[in-house]
Parts: structure tokens; sequence; C-alpha cells
């Protein structure tokens, strides 16, 4: 008989969706939406709907292994008992060595965002102080300055967009990256709405809106503090501002002095009279929404332009107003209970300057590496680095579904079970719902959770070593999923026992309008246009405009890597995959390059060159090439070689620690003559 | 025959995501090289400005299906409802169709070395259900259709689109709302 389970795509993606699966006799054959979220509405993306390829993916990693020398892809077979002992062993050998747990190091990040992937946080947790990778590659900026305007990161429920007579869709690529907003946005344009898309290339979303502006890379925020200083001039400010906000004066005398027009066309590349245009529109109309994406704060300015953004929407009485306000994410679902463990006095890492940050570290030195839910050989800055850290590491150990470009460095490799063999409970950072993740079949192989590894890893070093680990040795998953639901968990979602999550999905219970009474949790309780807090963090108080890197001579390109809709990060869901990047170029800069479409040309900087097939893209500003974010074969040199760990301005207050300013990196293209193509 | 299935889709709502092409291969669990249902995007140079616009076809449940007219063992057969029907039982891969379909819709599996195409998941239409693809878009982009006359009658409702072959071939049983262009502010 076949049989459903609930399950949530625990991918690091906005919609995080509600999922039936189906099993006859204990094999998945088929994997449906749950209707019963009114956010996603029983339908799936194209990447969940591969599930079932990924679960039998002959491919797939099914039992524990050990690489003797690294990158020789020489694996053996071994038993978990003597991959566990390996780690273990050599866990007690560096604490005795060191007097000290500090030279092990975790570095887990969103491969699945489950919270009983926390586990491995927490066994490491267990073991006493630890080196960590902290921060995030993705959002930190943004998350930060939307903490000094507002007093913390929050956002209202994506549904209201649809609210919206004027939507502003500001780097955000939904059709590819949120598709279920997109009927949300196709009603509201079906209702009269007006939707603008700001970009720096036509996106898929840009070419579905009524408008698309195409800003230059990095200036967004003088864009937004252009419109600012418009509504200024126009009269067209929000009149209880003097109630609710902090430094109106000093930022009004801010645009009047810092800011003009004429130049700021002549930086953002929009049109003075376009400037004008758009910030009267949005100051007339009512509701107007933005929704920010994350691409644009991936700057070394990059907190400051959604400060800008924020202070924009502040101005025109945006914030607050249902249907409108400014939308970028939020984290208030994420409240899970933990393990209870003992904060440690870790060894903190920028995740984005991991391999240089632990370079630097001695007494001691790292010794052992664990990888979880990551992939930083196909993703992370400064590859040159790793490397060198790679050599330097006794141990590197990696939990993973698949041999990934990172697996390739690894003595051990751990395999995991996907979200249709563990328990795991999951929420959004972008809408409000919270649900279960059941297992639909038994782990593929002998795969086991993360969870289960930190348990028996646990068990190993306390037979080792009594009291070498405070974390438990053993448990059941599924009540260790549920008392993820603390008293916290439980009152937002409005549930009286944990258990009541197993029958549904739940919706956490927040006023629809973020911010809707004005009722900010700043220093001052206001929005802030000035805050101390950034102030005591070293930045301008105010939302300012600050030039973020601009292309050289030696390097004229601007490389972006936008995501892909087949794709999460090193996450493919493509059956076949490609030995190259294909490389989108303005038709201009083929014929200035003597460049056919089709022809293999090297693109390349100080850090790395690399060979790519040139396409065209009609939309693409003569400085911008981009490379989609798809994965290639591992033999092939991954894109990340390319970059370098620019940080943005912005992060470390709430996000753990400063972003990646990614979309900062530069590089020179040139023809191949035949015999330099490597294909 | 008075009745005729078919698919309406619409290119200002489709975004392209490759949804109904993956909710096909998750539901039938098709091999790697299957595709019967397939996003392409629309050529650029048929509009004035950058587009980025796509289509969905899966097999077009003809009026005229030449597959069915070539097939030499006889596979195919066209319902009442319009729906043509791959048996996979007779089929003995002699790829005539593959060959004679304009719309390169069956499509050869070397794995058990017979043709496979889109069924319309006849299933789960005759349960009053909507197919795969049609149920899983997101956009509400694809829409399951009687092609007729007032169909065809109502505004915006196009035969065929930059880049398709001639409809007069087979006479498809698809029609399309046709894409619309907002207005670009470039830096050009």
């Amino acid at each position: 008989m076949p049989e459903k389970h609930y399950h949530v795509c625990p991918r690091n993606c906005y919609d995080t969706c509600s999922i039936i699966s189906t099993t006859v006799n204990g094999v998945l054959v088929s994997i449906e939406g749950n209707p019963a979220h009114d956010y996603t509405k029983g339908k799936l993306c194209p990447k969940a709907m591969n599930d079932i390829q990924k679960v039998y993916n002959p491919s797939r990693i099914r039992y524990p292994m050990r690489q003797r020398q690294r990158f020789s892809g020489n694996w053996e077979r071994m038993s978990w008992d003597e991959a566990l002992d390996m780690i273990a062993q050599k866990i007690i050998d560096s604490k005795k060595h060191d007097g000290n747990t500090l030279s092990l190091a975790l570095n887990k990040y969103s491969g699945n965002f489950g919270a009983l992937h926390n586990a491995m946080e927490w066994l490491f947790s267990g073991m006493g102080p630890t080196t960590r990778a902290v921060g995030s590659p993705c959002w930190s900026a943004g998350v930060d300055a939307q903490t000094y305007d507002f007093g913390k990161f929050f956002c209202s429920e994506p549904r209201e967009m649809g609210h919206a007579k004027l939507l502003w869709l500001w780097g955000v690529n939904p059709a590819w990256t949120a598709v279920h907003q997109m009927p949300i946005i196709f009603d509201a344009m079906d209702r009269g709405s007006k939707v603008i898309c700001f970009d720096t290339y036509l996106s898929d979303t840009a070419a579905r809106s009524h408008r698309f502006i195409q800003v230059k890379p990095g200036t967004d925020g003088l864009l937004a503090l252009a419109m600012c200083k418009v509504l200024c001039e126009e009269n067209l400010m929000d009149d209880k501002l003097y109630d609710y906000t902090l430094g109106l004066v000093e930022f009004i005398d801010y645009l009047t002095n810092s800011i003009d027009l004429t130049e700021a066309a002549e930086i953002t590349g929009v049109k003075a009279e376009i400037i004008r245009e758009l910030a009267i529109e949005y100051g007339q109309t009512c509701p107007a929404c933005i929704w920010v994406g994350f691409g644009l704060q991936r700057y070394t300015n990059g907190g400051q332009t959604l400060r800008a953004i924020d202070a924009l929407g502040a101005l025109a009485g945006h914030i607050g107003e249902k249907g409108g306000g400014v939308h970028y994410g939020h984290f208030e679902t994420w409240k899970f209970a933990g393990a209870g463990l003992p904060e440690q006095q870790n060894r903190q890492l920028n995740i984005n300057r991991f391999a240089r940050e632990a370079l630097a570290c001695d007494k001691p030195p790292l010794r052992v590496l664990w990888l979880s839910g990551r992939n930083p050989l196909a993703q992370d800055a400064d590859l040159k680095h790793w490397h060198r850290l790679i050599q330097q590491l006794e141990l590197i150990v990696i939990n993973d579904l698949f041999l990934t470009k990172s697996a390739q460095a690894a003595d051990i490799f751990l395999p995991a079970t996907t979200h249709y063999e563990h328990w795991d409970l999951n929420s959004s950072y972008w809408h409000y719902w919270v649900g279960i993740n059941e297992p639909a079949i038994n782990p593929v192989g002998e795969a086991k959770s993360d969870l289960e590894i930190a348990w028996n890893l646990s068990a190993k070093l306390n037979r080792f070593e009594k009291g070498s680990c405070s974390f438990p040795t053993s448990g059941s998953e599924r009540e260790t999923a549920l008392k993820q639901l603390g008293p916290d968990m439980l009152r937002m979602l409005g549930l009286n026992t944990p258990e009541e999550i197993l029958d549904r999905p739940i919706k956490a219970k927040f006023p629809p309008t973020a911010w809707e009474n004005h009722e900010f949790v700043t220093p001052s309780k206001r929005y802030e246009f000035q805050s101390s807090r950034a102030l005591a963090a070293g930045l301008p108080a105010l939302p300012v405009f600050e030039p973020a890197l601009l292309p050289s001579k030696e390097t004229p390109l601007r490389l972006l890597t936008p995501h892909h809709s087949m794709m999460i990060n090193s996450q493919s869901y493509q059956d076949a995959l490609s030995d190259y990047y294909d490389l989108y170029i303005n038709p201009r800069l083929l014929e200035n390059y003597g460049l056919k479409i089709g022809e293999t040309a090297e693109i390349w900087n100080e850090y790395a060159s690399l060979q790519v097939k040139v396409k065209v893209d009609m939309s693409l500003p003569e400085d911008v090439v981009i490379i989609y974010q798809q994965a290639i074969e591992q033999r092939a040199q991954a894109r990340n070689a390319l970059l370098n760990s620019n940080l943005s301005d912005m992060g470390d207050v709430a996000a753990g620690g400063k972003g990646l300013a990614i979309n900062e990196t530069f590089v020179s293209l040139r023809k191949l003559t035949p015999s330099e193509r490597s294909f | 025959m008075n009745k005729q299935l078919g698919f309406l889709h619409n290119s200002e709502k489709c975004v392209g995501c490759r949804g109904c092409e993956m909710a096909c291969k998750n539901l039938y669990q098709t091999d790697i090289s299957q595709r019967w249902r397939q996003v392409f995007q629309i050529d650029e140079n048929a509009y004035p400005l950058p587009s980025r616009m796509f289509i969905s076809i899966g097999c077009n449940h003809c009026s005229e299906p030449q597959c069915m007219k070539v097939c030499p063992v006889g596979a195919y057969t066209k319902r009442d409802d319009g729906i043509v029907i791959h048996d996979d039982n007779r089929c003995i891969g002699c790829r005539l169709c593959v060959m004679a379909c304009p719309y390169g819709r069956p499509q050869f599996n070397s794995v058990i070395n017979i043709v496979q195409k889109c069924n319309l998941c006849y299933q789960r239409v005759d349960k009053g259900e909507k197919p795969a693809c049609v149920a899983s878009c997101v956009a509400g982009a694809l829409e399951l259709v009687q092609i007729n006359s007032s169909l065809d009658a109502k505004t915006g409702v196009l035969k065929t689109l930059p880049g398709l072959p001639s409809p007069s071939i087979t006479n498809p049983s698809i029609r399309f709302v046709g894409p619309k262009q907002g207005k670009q502010v470039r830096r050009d």
C-alpha cells in the first residue's frame, strides 16, 4: 500500500516548500507539494522534483570511506566503527597534545538548513571550546543593516506583497530563486499593480516586469539616496516621521549637502529625470512595497545600500504600511531550543575567510577539520589559502551525499542521509511556516543522519576517554526534533504541545505586516536614520554612499555569478554536467575581442584563469560579464578560483560576521589560439 | 471528432523554471535522456528588446498526428478526447515517429530500445485530475483546455510563436498567450 509522509525542503532557499512523499513497499516513488501550505500551495520547484533521482542516484555514497592520499581518488570502503575510531582517536590525541580542543575545527553551513543539522555544532560544543566558521557567505550585510534601522531583522508575510499598488523588485530574481512569489506578483499585476525591477542585468523577473531599470553594480545605495533627496525636494515625506524616527534632520542635512542628482545619475547609470520620476511615483503611491534581494549587498558597501533603501522606504512612510515595507528576510521562526549545552569560548573564524584566518591560528594550529553541509573548494574565495590549509591539516572529515569537489581533499567521507531518511524540523527565512520532516524510507546504504553521527562519535569519545564529550551518546531522532520546539516556538506557533506539528506544517502567529504600529526595537524604539549602534561598530551613523570597488585597467570586467534556476550554490540538479562554464557578454564586447559565439575564451585575474565558452546577452552592459551558478564536472576548474575574500561592510552585529563581497570580482578576457583551447 | 484536449501556454506567466519538465520526470521517473515535456527559450531576435520568454512543450496531441501516420506497427492511437497514446508494448523502436514529429516529442529511449512520449497523463485525466505538468505549474502558465473555435476566437490566443514549426503540418492541440514586453531603461 502506498504510504504518505511529510517533508520540508531543506535547501537554502526562500520557499522552504512543504512536501508530501509517496512510498510503496519502503521505496520512494514520487513527491508532490503539500496543498495545506498557503505559500507553496502544493507546488514544488524543479530542484525538489529531482529528489528521487538524488536519493537513489548511483553516484551517491552509501558507505563510510577513507582516502589514503588526498586528491588521489583512491577511496576504500570502511566500517562506521573504523571511521569513528579513527576520528575519535585523532580528537583525543590532538587534545592531549595541545592541552585543549581548539585545534578541532567545524566548518558548517547551509547544505541542509534543518534544525537537527545543528547536531554537528552540538557535538563540537560537547567537546569543549573549538574553532568554528561563523557568519554567512550570503546575507550578512543586509541583516546588520536592517538590525541598525529597525532594531531587528524582520519582514512582512510574503503574501502581503500582493496588496502593493507599486512593487519594486530590487536586485531580486524570484522567477529563478523564489518561484512561489511569482503567482503573488502576477496576481497583483492582474489587479493593476505596477511592478518595477531594478537589477544589473535583465533577469527573468525583470523581463516580466512593467519596467526594468538597469543600475550600475554597487551603486544601488546611491540611487536610493538620490530618490530620498527627491522625496525631500518634492515634499513627499511622511509627515509623522518626527513621531517615530530618529535622526531625520541629520539625514536630510546629509542628503542636502552630499547628494547631487546629476552626479548620482552619472554614477548609477540611471538618468536624473528617471530618478525623479521613480521617486515621485514611490512617494505618491500607497501601498508601495520594496523587495530587496541578496545580490545587491554582496559588495563592500552592501550594508550601506540596504540602509539607504530602508531609509527611502521610511522617508516615504511605507514602513509598517499594509502591503508596503522593505522586505529582505527574517530569522524569527528559527528560535530552536538547541541541545542545552554550555556556550563555549570558541575560536571564531569568519566563514568567508576561513582558510586565511585558520592559517594564522597557532597555539594550537588547526589539526582537524570537519566539513558539513559545505563545499568550500567549489564555493569559497581564497582557494590558494585553502590548499595551504589542507596541507597543514592532520585530518579532514566530510559528511555529505556525494563526492563533492571538497570531498576530494578529505581523508574520511561519512555518508549522510537525505530529508527522506531522517527526522528534522525546518523554518523559512521568508515565509512564516515551520514544518516537521519525517523519514519516509530507511537510510540508503549505511548513510546516517548528522544527529546519529554526532551521538555515535560522542559515544566513541566517551569510551576512549570518559567525559570527553558532553553531547548525548544516543537518543530518539523524533524526540530531539520535537524538543526543538521550546516554549518560545510553541507560543509563536500557537501550539500546546510539540506533537501537534506532526499533523501538519504550522504558520507562526505574527501580525502579517512588519512594524505595523511603528514599534521598532532599536535602542531608541524608533526607526533609526541615525544609528548609535552603527557608530559604535565603527560605521557612519547615517546611511551614506560609499563607492564599491571598481574594475581596474588590468581587469576591466566585473564578473557576476547570479543563482541559476536549476541550482543552489554547488548543489546541482542537472542530469548531465558540463565540462565548462558559459560566459555571457555584451555583443559589442564579442566584437571588441574578436570572439565568436560559442568560442572558447579565457578569463583571468591575479588569482586564477578559467577557460569558458562565450555566449551573448544583449542586455548586459560592456563592463559586466556573467557566469550563472552552475555545477560543472569535478575535473574542471571551478569558477570560485577567481574569487578573493573581499568582505562586505556590515555583518558583525547580528549575522555573526561580515559577508562576502562576491560581486566585486574582476576579470580580464582574452581570445585563445586553437592550440591553447582545452575544449 | 468533436472533442480535442490540448494545452494553453501563457508565455507572460511562464518563468522558465522547468517545474513542468521535472514534474513529469518525478511522476514517471523517466530515464535521463527523456524529456517528454521540455521548456525552450523563445528566439530573442523575434522581439524588439532583449527578452527572457519561454514555451513549454509536451506532446501536442495533434489533430493530424504524423507519428501515428508513419508508425508501421500501430503503436499510436488517438482517443475520442483527442489524446494521442503511444503504446510502449507495441513499439519496435524503429524511430520513424521521431523523424516525423516536427516538435521532436516522441523520444528514443536507448536503455529499453523503444520510443516514449507524453500520453497527457491520461490515467489522471480519466480520474478528473490535471496532468502532472499542469498541476505543478507554480505560476499558473500551463492549462489543460478544449481546443475549439471559441478558444481560438479569444483575444490574444495564438496558434504559434516565433521559432515553432508551421501548425499546418500537424494541426497541434496547443495554443499560446504571447509574451508582452515591459519598458526597459538600460545602460546602452
